[in-house]
């Protein structure tokens, strides 16, 4: 076979290649799907959550590679006491270019029930590797939160909750209050690892906003009860999946319940 | 006693090292911020091929991908860490077979392009076999995983046609002989 044959012969073998990543893209999500455990984007978890998913605190402060504040935009306040709830939302937003890629947002819509206090969100992005965790800015430009006032009556006790142990060696293992999800790296089922890899890293890549016509995030301060927010992503590797951090600044009532639905919105 | 010539002479192993360290030295001094996958392939297979074009012997791109991938291992240039040496590995190999196939014509540019655009390609699936390995769902490489496989081929086939117009340059200024072993 003289070489021009051997060209046309290699070109034939890479455009049957090429046709069938094409037909993988555009058939492969229902059949990936239907054959793992993992969720795919736009999967809906709907969950309740009590007082008892609040599995770390009083503490002052949230996992980083240095421990950050909880209050919206704020350093770590030691009067400040929160309770911890660390919920796997079984999705991810996906960050890009457009043109090749499905970019979308994570819409989490919360249902609070005799909330007291406040109570605030936050989001990590689990990564692969040595890739540092990823986490919303806390303080500094486009620095962002979710924050819910309610008004019902104190709790007197958080007895599921211990503070969680600094590391030095900046990796937390942390429960999910989600135990039902089972986890793909062969950990235990309810916990989750957080790893940071030097100051500030991972933060800048996630963003909370209540409207995604502003994506970097901002700080939003409510009373409603009930509402949602999105979590979007910028950068080249928003992690593959994300924690929501729910943290209260006081004991909650017997009769406290959070409700909590993630859906995945493509933008792209 | 007859002393056993090595494969690779000692200017080929010279000539394969310099192209493995090229590859990293591109990768870390080129920075393209296009954002399409695979456009680093445009210079990424350029030293392969000429390695391979150059050496004209099996095995050449392995050697080149083997010390191209310990080199990127070593100076932290993609997350993987040691995984990084399948990547650049399988490139080598798949240039190196390109190389074979097409009786070491790779100034020859559709030869260049087909064996540009094959090592890219096979960069691509390992880097993404090994994403879906280390815990990625599988779903979230599927997504996309079309037009990557596009822009990977463009890209790599056009770094195969640089490589086979140096080649081709090479060639007619004497510096190398087609006939070289």
């Amino acid at each position: 076979m003289d070489l021009r044959a051997r060209v046309g012969l290699s070109f034939v073998l890479i455009g049957f290649f090429l046709g069938g990543m094409i037909a993988l893209d555009t058939f492969g999500e229902s059949v990936v799907a239907e054959s793992t455990l993992i969720t795919e984007p736009g999967t809906l978890i709907d969950q309740v959550f009590t007082k008892a998913g609040f599995l770390y605190g009083p503490q002052s402060w949230r996992p980083s590679y240095d421990p950050l504040g909880i209050d919206p935009g704020c350093e770590v306040l030691d009067n400040e006491t929160w309770y911890l709830m660390f919920i796997d939302l079984n999705a991810t937003p996906i960050s890009g270019n457009p043109n090749v890629r499905r970019v979308g947002s994570v819409r989490i819509t919360y249902n609070f029930t005799d909330l007291n206090g406040r109570a605030v969100f936050h989001v990590y992005g689990l990564t692969t590797g040595t890739t540092p965790t990823r986490t919303n800015r806390q303080v500094g430009y486009s620095h962002n939160a979710f924050e819910v006032t309610g008004t019902d009556t104190t709790g007197f006790s958080m007895p599921a909750a211990t503070p969680l142990a600094f590391s030095s060696s900046h990796l937390y293992r942390v429960a999910v209050a989600n135990n039902q999800l089972e986890d793909y790296r062969g950990m235990t089922a309810t916990t989750r690892i957080f790893s940071f890899t030097q100051p500030g890293s991972g933060q800048g890549a996630l963003h909370i906003t209540p409207d995604l016509s502003k994506p970097r995030g901002m700080v939003t301060e409510t009373s409603e009860l009930n509402g949602a927010f999105y979590v979007t992503a910028t950068g080249n590797d928003p992690g593959n999946d994300l924690i929501l951090l729910v943290a209260v600044d006081r004991p909650q009532p017997d009769s406290f319940s959070l409700r909590i639905r993630t859906e995945f919105v493509r933008s792209g | 006693m007859a002393i056993k010539k090595p494969y690779f002479s000692l200017y080929e192993i010279a000539l394969l090292s310099l192209c493995a360290a090229l590859i990293v030295v591109l990768n870390t001094a080129l920075s393209i911020p296009l954002k399409i996958p695979g456009h680093t392939g445009i210079y990424w297979v350029v030293p392969v091929i000429i390695g391979v074009g150059i050496v004209k012997k099996p095995g050449a791109g392995t050697y080149i991908g083997f010390i191209s991938g310990i080199l990127a291992t070593l100076f932290g240039l993609n997350t993987l860490h040691i995984f990084n040496l399948f990547i650049y590995l399988a490139m080598g190999m798949i240039i190196d077979l390109s190389g074979f196939l097409f009786f070491y014509r790779l100034d020859h540019p559709a030869a260049g392009f087909i064996a540009g655009a094959a090592g890219n390609l096979a960069k691509m699936v390992v880097n993404y076999a090994l994403q879906t390995f280390l815990g990625i769902p599988a779903v979230f490489i599927l997504i996309g995983i079309g037009t990557a496989s596009i822009t990977h081929f463009i890209f790599g086939g056009i770094g195969g046609i640089i490589a086979a117009l140096v080649l081709g340059r090479l060639l007619k200024a004497g510096v190398i002989s087609r006939d070289d072993p």
